[in-house]
């Protein structure tokens, strides 16, 4: 046995029982800074001993389990356990609303997302502000006009439905296509 | 679990007060004994003890009775400890000297004296009281209780290697602690 396979023992021997060692014992004999270690170690492994050994002393418990059950006479014991298929139901519906409100979310931004490129086409010296030129007397190369307002703008000049700056639009690609 | 104690529970988990008492009376003084190794103090132990019976007794209707109820109760116990050294000053550094002096005093009292509390709060602050609180938990219930990895892992809900871990750098630090207590002490005496 080697001084660190000692060591390693002697760390233990201080918190736990330590089975007998006959080789250890012999390195002890031939090695006085592991027998020195060894000394200290059996008076740490008797402090730890005290303390294990020594008991802290309750004083008047008779106070403290008057006081315990002084506490807890107040009522009686309630207790309300959720059943676990409802549990399970809940966590299941709440994760179908999550997916539903989520998609419809996802419905709703794409929409906005594509009107928001219908308004950006909007712009002076655009194909589609030249034509809607053309269809309305209006000058309506304003920065800064909302597809909305497009609209409804074209709506009083020309009586047209709302729809009609779209359908003017998709006819302009496909001309453009051509 | 033995029968009394099964029964004990049934009863109190039908509001039975004096089946309650029964368990308080019964083990009141182990409670506190860990307490006190935790929390190195007379008053804030029997606090933590009072605290972890009432809670006991509010939580009863979830207790498994197919686990055992030891572990459940000192698991309430050491959470109550844990929770209440998190309010006060949780590292105390306790002067060597003092520690040592405490050490001395207590291995020279007469066998058959109880040993005085103030002394053994002392002494085990000076060896645990700067361990890191997962650290301490695991030595004091390992080491000075004398429970079992499996009774430890039990009621700190850690798994096996996460108390040998503790276990090993706790161990390293006390055992530093130990040996300046023994060299101070060799110059008290």
């Amino acid at each position: 046995m080697n001084c660190r396979d000692a060591i390693e023992i002697l760390d233990r021997m201080i918190f736990e029982e330590v089975p007998a060692n006959v080789s250890f014992m012999q390195h002890l004999n031939t090695c006085s800074s592991c027998y020195r270690a060894y000394t200290d170690a059996l008076k740490a492994r008797e402090v730890m001993n005290l303390v294990r050994n020594s008991e802290p002393m309750l004083r008047d418990p008779g106070e403290l389990t008057g006081n315990i059950m002084a506490a807890i006479s107040k009522g009686p014991v309630k207790t309300f356990v959720v059943p676990l298929l409802l549990t399970r139901l809940l966590v299941a519906a709440s994760v179908v609303l999550f997916i539903l409100f989520g998609y419809e979310q996802y419905g709703i931004v794409k929409k906005i997302s594509s009107l928001e490129r219908q308004c950006v086409e909007i712009k002076p010296g655009s194909r589609y502000s030249d034509l809607l030129q053309q269809a309305s007397t209006m000058n309506i190369n304003e920065a800064g006009i909302s597809f909305s307002e497009l609209e409804r703008r074209l709506y009083t000049e020309k009586g047209r439905t709302p729809l009609s700056a779209l359908f003017m639009k998709k006819q302009l690609d496909q001309r453009n296509k051509k | 679990m033995p029968e009394n104690l099964q029964e004990t529970i049934g009863c109190i988990r039908n509001g039975d007060h004096t089946a309650f008492k029964k368990l308080v009376e019964m083990y009141q003084q182990p409670a506190y004994r860990l307490a006190f190794r935790i929390l190195g103090n007379e008053e804030e132990a029997k606090d933590a003890v009072q605290e972890s019976f009432i809670k006991i007794w509010q939580k009863i209707g979830s207790y498994d009775s197919s686990r055992e109820f030891i572990p459940w109760m000192y698991r309430i116990l050491a959470n109550t400890s844990a929770d209440r050294m998190r309010t006060i000053r949780r590292h105390e550094w306790v002067p060597i000297d003092l520690v040592s002096q405490k050490l001395v005093a207590l291995q020279q009292r007469d066998q058959g004296t109880p040993a005085d509390n103030h002394d053994l709060a002392i002494l085990i602050k000076g060896l645990a009281g700067k361990l890191p609180e997962t650290q301490k938990m695991v030595f004091i219930l390992r080491d000075v209780e004398g429970m079992s990895s499996e009774e430890v892992e039990a009621i700190t809900e850690l798994t096996g290697n996460a108390v040998k871990s503790n276990l090993y750098h706790a161990r390293k630090s006390v055992r530093e602690r130990l040996l300046r207590i023994l060299e101070k002490e060799r110059t008290i005496k």
